[in-house]
């Protein structure tokens, strides 16, 4: 669905893209991830056909943007990271004046509109001035306006962001369902246990350029790649206490434990044999351990490692 | 046929607000004032040439003030149209559809003329009353009212074009109002310095009784027709004939006026309308274009 390749955008000095090479399948639902000005908006108005490329090339459904941009249009949705509105208008007059401008007749429109109110559980707020709803119903809105000709590909830069964390669980089930229709969703957002949730695959971007770019599995390797184990012990340890309890660990897994006054902790790959012959060996040097876990890093702890890297 | 959107949209959202009846009286009401000063004592005073007269002044007066009423009314409407969208961060939404920049610029156009023919036609009955006190025909007041309409027509072209290279409506506003003035200045101003000095001066006057209509209107500088006010007075002179006097206060105009007198009034103001409308359709393909390009300035970097 989303093809682009050597994308570079340049803004007189700065370079908010570099060479961007993506690919997106059709159905996947995909994150965008990077820190503030990695260039994920930048890269998604020029999806959005907002933007032109300084070079490169982006193909959305088998169409370049830039030389095509109207056929591109019928295809994407976006949904950017700013709510524009209007004053006196409802919120079934807003979407109607956008279903007008994508060329929706006046009698399909209505049944549209309404189909879109009922997903996004706004059906109730139909007569409702736009200004006067919340910040998550104005998302929603936009959600809707974003949907209105039944695009094959959904951008959506930061839908949930600067939304309380109802509104955005509300927020999440809504893309969830979006999910599961089959349709291409491009998602960008800040927090990234939301992503890992929502997305089949993922890309990281840090200053212009795409440093990982993977199904969801990929990275959850990374996570459960980056486990600690963490064994506790009944009491604080003596010296003569943590020095076998070290020794044991190296004897083990052949890494070093990092030791504090009860508990050890070692950063090792997940393996449950391994785990089980060091809790045997420290329990049979007399340790009384009485919990074992193990602390998996989060999407930010690997979000953070890759753009180290 | 599909209305466009973006008008249908902005006429629900004008009709709704409160200041728009209110703009409506005020404009009427002013008219009103106008015709009622320059009329009073009219009535039961019997119709002598004198009222008759007094009421053909009292519509050059009310067309006037229509006149100048467009010209402050029609930059600050169509200047802040692209650049309001842009305020609210609506104009993007609108890009990413299937409307284009002509259906955008287009929607935009008839938006603000329709309210601005809205005004001028509830000033229209205030107009009569110079109909029916003898001093004007009902044709005149139809063909002024058209002829207002197309230099609100052009006006407002002038407040989209601007309005498409600016960001904010403010400034667009006040750039609009600039080129407005310029437009006018500039237009009179090189008539006065350029060929119409040169060729209306001293004895030249007295030689245009040889000339044919068509070497005079040659003879004119081309820049003068662009000015609306020069269309319109000489539409009024056409149709009252009494502008003479008032125009003998100005030597230029005068020297514009014996020309347009000699030439003949209808042509002179027949080719304003179309010299008006042309550069009219010129601003809007232009603005067309700047949006087509990228929207002229565009919304500031992000990452």
């Amino acid at each position: 669905m989303i093809q682009c390749e050597k994308l570079s955008r340049r803004y007189g000095q700065l370079l908010a893209l570099d060479q961007l090479d993506l690919h997106v399948d059709a159905g996947e639902v995909h994150g965008f991830v990077g820190p503030n000005g990695a260039g994920k908006s930048t890269a998604m108005r020029i999806f959005a056909t907002l933007l032109s490329p300084t070079s490169g090339r982006a193909m959305i459904g088998g169409v370049d943007v830039a030389a095509d941009p109207e056929a591109a249009r019928k295809v994407i949705g976006y949904m950017p990271d700013f709510f524009g509105v209007y004053d006196n208008l409802k919120a079934w007059e807003y979407l109607d004046l956008y279903a007008g401008c994508m060329r929706i007749s006046a009698k399909a429109r209505r049944r549209r509109i309404d189909e879109l109110l009922d997903m996004t559980g706004m059906r109730d707020k139909r007569e409702r001035y736009v200004d006067d709803l919340s910040r998550g119903m104005k998302q929603r809105l936009c959600l809707c306006r974003a949907m209105l000709h039944d695009p094959e590909l959904l951008i959506l830069d930061e839908p949930a962001s600067g939304m309380d964390p109802r509104s955005r669980a509300e927020m999440r089930d809504i893309l969830r369902e979006i999910g599961r229709t089959g349709k291409t969703v491009l998602i960008s957002s800040h927090i990234l246990p939301e992503l890992s949730e929502l997305c089949s695959s993922m890309s990281i971007l840090d200053k212009g350029k795409l440093v990982f770019s993977g199904q969801m599995d990929e990275l959850e390797k990374k996570i459960h790649a980056a486990a600690t184990l963490v064994i506790e012990f009944d009491k604080a340890l003596d010296d003569a206490e943590r020095e076998l309890a070290a020794e044991v660990c190296r004897r083990v897994t052949g890494a070093e434990a990092a030791m504090d006054e009860g508990r050890c902790r070692i950063d090792m790959p997940e393996d449950r044999a391994q785990d089980a012959a060091l809790l045997r060996d420290l329990i049979g040097a007399g340790l009384r351990v009485c919990a074992c876990h193990r602390d998996k890093a989060t999407l930010e702890d690997v979000f953070m490692e890759v753009i180290r890297e | 046929m599909m209305l466009n959107p973006i008008f249908e949209s902005s006429a629900r959202r004008r009709m709704r607000s409160v200041r728009t009846p209110l703009l409506i009286t005020a404009y009427v009401g002013a008219l009103l004032a106008v015709a009622v000063m320059l009329l009073e004592g009219f009535y039961g005073a019997g119709m002598t040439i004198d009222w008759m007269r007094r009421s053909v002044e009292a519509y050059i007066w009310m067309t006037a003030g229509q006149f100048f009423l467009i010209l402050l009314a029609a930059p600050a409407l169509s200047a802040g149209s692209i650049a309001g969208e842009r305020e609210r961060q609506t104009f993007d939404l609108l890009m990413v559809t299937q409307i284009g920049a002509w259906g955008i610029v287009s929607g935009k156009l008839m938006e603000n003329l329709a309210f601005l023919l809205l005004l001028l036609f509830s000033g229209v009955p205030v107009m009569l009353m110079a109909w029916m006190t003898g001093g004007v025909s009902l044709g005149a007041i139809c063909c002024t009212t058209i002829y207002l309409a197309a230099i609100a027509f052009s006006a407002l072209t002038v407040g989209l074009f601007v309005s498409s290279l600016m960001k904010r409506s403010l400034t667009a506003i006040l750039a609009s109002y600039m080129a407005v003035f310029l437009i006018g200045a500039l237009s009179w101003g090189l008539a006065k310095h350029g060929p119409l000095a040169a060729h209306y001066t001293g004895k030249t006057i007295e030689l245009m009784a040889d000339m044919t209509a068509g070497e005079i209107l040659k003879g004119m500088p081309v820049t003068i027709f662009l000015n609306p006010a020069v269309g319109l007075v000489t539409l009024l002179a056409s149709q009252t004939g009494i502008l003479h006097r008032t125009m003998e206060s100005t030597l230029r105009l005068y020297h514009i006026y014996t020309a347009a007198k000699a030439a003949g009034f209808a042509s002179v103001s027949l080719i304003c309308l179309a010299a008006m409308l042309a550069a009219a359709g010129l601003l809007l393909a232009g603005t067309v274009l700047i949006l087509r390009a990228g929207g002229g300035r565009r919304r500031t970097k992000k990452s």
